[in-house]
């Protein structure tokens, strides 16, 4: 099967680069497996999509739900809450890059999104206590389930 | 990014309504009061979608006359210029470089021309070549993102490129691997595709090899084919009419289509040398904003951009391209600012060609960069950003540090022209509804490919009629409910 996970953010604003830091850790803990990192600008992320079969994407989460809420999208099936809402027109967020692969044809058949909450994204490389803090239960969640979804 | 939603009544509005029920013989706080003297009707519209950064537009409109207009761009008080001092000549491409995440190359472009105009050094040949070729990356990775991305939506009636996309995918496709190019051009020369690493003053860090560039220009024939197809695709909008008296101004070099040489010409004579500029071109403070507007010789709002480049140097354009535009129906005249979409997508073939000719007769050179020596002195950079000329000015002490840096972007150059344009463009539709209005507008502004990076705040669009008759005017108030 053609997948690969992806760690997206910007790791100078604080827990925006939680996802990032979090496949760093995975790739530590499982070299074999096929892991990129896409900084700030998502628009990268659509060239890392081509020819997948299955993309697992991590990412930090603004939501509104409390610091270190672990959450799983599958956004294969649904289109994603978005508003394309991005802060510079000349990137595209994360939905927005899905949504254009999605119109183009070009979506992997199976994307699976897992989020972590933030609470803090100003500037910084540092994660906010309440992140780190689930940095073990995301990565313990996703090295039970990425070996399902290889295998599905 | 949605299309402006239904615009919602601000509260200063609902208050107008109550306030008109209410007990009459009470006095009305005194904000209320002159509001009843003047009724206004506030439009707010949360953000403009597709504009880079942020910014607000307001335009009053006085018994069908559209009395101001004003950009509003909210941004940081020139923090670049204040902490450039004391950094050393060498820092400032890649401090500057971040001024703008779509066009750092332009900045750096700008900033090592004015540093090394200030240390008397020439840059010239094979790495003058490479800087083209850089610089032709960053115009086509820029256009064609805003073609595609920003602009067409709104010529077709879709809220955003995504909308497009599914209607018209291969049209969408093709920007994003015109875009592609665009950015490998810049990964290749500039050693990172956003905010490149190999620029310094001087030269680069790192020259390529050939063997290094010809994968890249076998990629680039098929782009310059498919940007052809693509600017015709452009031609086929549907463009109001509407034309502006502009002055335009840009680079002017005997040779070549302008990138980082050249005297400043204007389309009304103006013909100097760049080290003139400030004695031409001064920037004025306007009270609603801290961005400063720049005139030129005293008053004249002027234009940089597409539009002023191929205006001004149509006749550097190869003939291939020359023909192309005739074509498609634009001429070096071409006053009306929809059709700068055509104009970019032009600028696009021609940096293809231009990526293309560059490579073809690349020599890798010996040396990366020129040697520098710091020394005293002031120098002054125009280099012509995807959005227009982008003026820096240095002053060096004797060990090569920077005592004062002035750094001029093209789209706060525009801003008295975009306010222009917009004055001229509401005066005779004031009378649309106001949603198909205020997406016109928006349109509008984006005719200008604005840059507002590092703001902070959305832009906003409010129309604020000021409507001398009372608020109790029937008419009045069901147009209010209306919207």
């Amino acid at each position: 099967m053609r997948w690969s996970i992806i760690g997206l953010g910007n790791c100078f604003r604080q827990d925006d680069g939680a996802g990032r830091r979090v496949v760093q850790q995975l790739q530590h803990l499982h070299p074999e497996w096929p892991i990129r990192e896409v900084s700030g600008d998502s628009s990268g992320l659509m060239e890392c999509l081509e020819d997948l079969e299955l993309a697992v994407l991590v990412d930090a989460v603004s939501s509104g739900a409390q610091p270190g809420t672990l959450h799983r999208l599958n956004a294969s099936d649904q289109a994603l809450l978005s508003t394309l809402h991005s802060p510079s027109s000349h990137t595209l967020g994360l939905a927005a890059a899905i949504e254009l692969a999605r119109a183009l044809g070009q979506l992997p058949s199976m994307v699976w999104i897992y989020g972590i909450e933030g609470a803090d994204f100003g500037y910084g490389d540092a994660l906010s206590p309440a992140v780190e803090a689930q940095i073990p239960s995301l990565l313990e969640m996703l090295q039970r389930e990425i070996p399902l979804l290889i295998s599905g | 990014m949605s299309k402006p939603q239904i615009p919602e009544l601000t509260d200063e509005t609902s208050e107008i309504s109550t306030a008109s029920t209410s007990d009459p013989s009470a006095a009305p706080p005194p904000s209320k009061r002159a509001a009843r003297q003047s009724s206004t009707r506030t439009i707010k519209v949360d953000y403009l979608a597709r504009v880079e950064g942020e910014g607000a537009l307001q335009i009053q409109i006085k018994k069908g006359v559209v009395e101001q207009v004003h950009l509003k761009i909210f941004e940081p008080p020139r923090f670049f210029e204040a902490f450039l001092r004391g950094r050393m000549f060498h820092e400032a491409p890649d401090i500057t470089a971040r001024i703008c995440g779509i066009c750092p190359v332009a900045y750096q472009m700008s900033a090592v021309h004015a540093m090394e105009d200030a240390l008397g050094v020439v840059v010239s040949g094979q790495l003058r070549a490479l800087r083209r070729l850089l610089y032709c990356g960053e115009w086509i990775e820029s256009h064609v993102l805003h073609i595609h991305m920003l602009h067409a939506p709104d010529f077709l009636g879709f809220q955003d490129a995504i909308a497009l996309a599914k209607v018209h995918p291969a049209i969408v496709q093709r920007g994003l691997q015109l875009k592609k190019l665009g950015n490998q051009i810049v990964t290749l020369v500039g050693g990172r595709e956003i905010h490149p690493i190999n620029v310094k003053v001087g030269g680069f860090y790192r020259v390529p090899t050939r063997g290094e560039l010809q994968p890249l220009r076998d990629r680039l024939a098929v782009g310059l084919e498919e940007s052809i197809n693509a600017a015709r695709w452009t031609a086929t909008l549907p463009f109001p009419e509407f034309e502006q008296p502009y002055e335009f101004v840009a680079l002017r070099h005997p040779n070549e289509y302008p990138f980082c040489e050249g005297r400043l010409v204007s389309s009304l004579g103006l013909d100097i040398d760049i080290h003139a500029y400030p004695q031409h071109f001064q920037e004025v403070h306007r009270e609603h904003s801290t961005a400063l507007h720049s005139v030129l010789d005293g008053e004249r709002s002027y234009l940089v951009g597409p539009l002023a480049r191929f205006a001004l140097n149509f006749d550097k354009l190869s003939p291939r391209v020359q023909a192309l535009a005739l074509e498609l129906g634009v001429t070096p005249g071409c006053r009306n600012p929809f059709k700068s979409i055509i104009v970019r997508a032009i600028e696009v073939v021609h940096a293809f060609e231009e990526a293309c000719r560059i490579i073809d007769s690349y020599v890798q050179p010996i040396e990366p960069a020129v040697e520098i020596s710091p020394s005293a002195g002031i120098g002054h950079g125009c280099t012509e950003a995807p959005r227009g000329m982008l003026y820096h000015r240095y002053s060096l002490d004797e060990s090569g540090q920077i005592l004062d840096a002035v750094i001029i972007p093209p789209t706060s150059q525009n801003q008295g022209q975009i306010e222009a344009d917009l004055k001229a463009y509401v005066t005779p539709r004031w009378q649309l509804p106001k949603s198909e209005l205020t997406w016109q507008c928006e349109q509008a502004v984006r005719n200008y490919d604005p840059c507002i990076s590092c703001s902070t705040h959305f832009l906003d669009l409010s129309i604020v009629e000021v409507d001398s008759t009372a608020e109790s005017a029937p008419g009045h108030r069901d147009a209010v409910e209306e919207t």
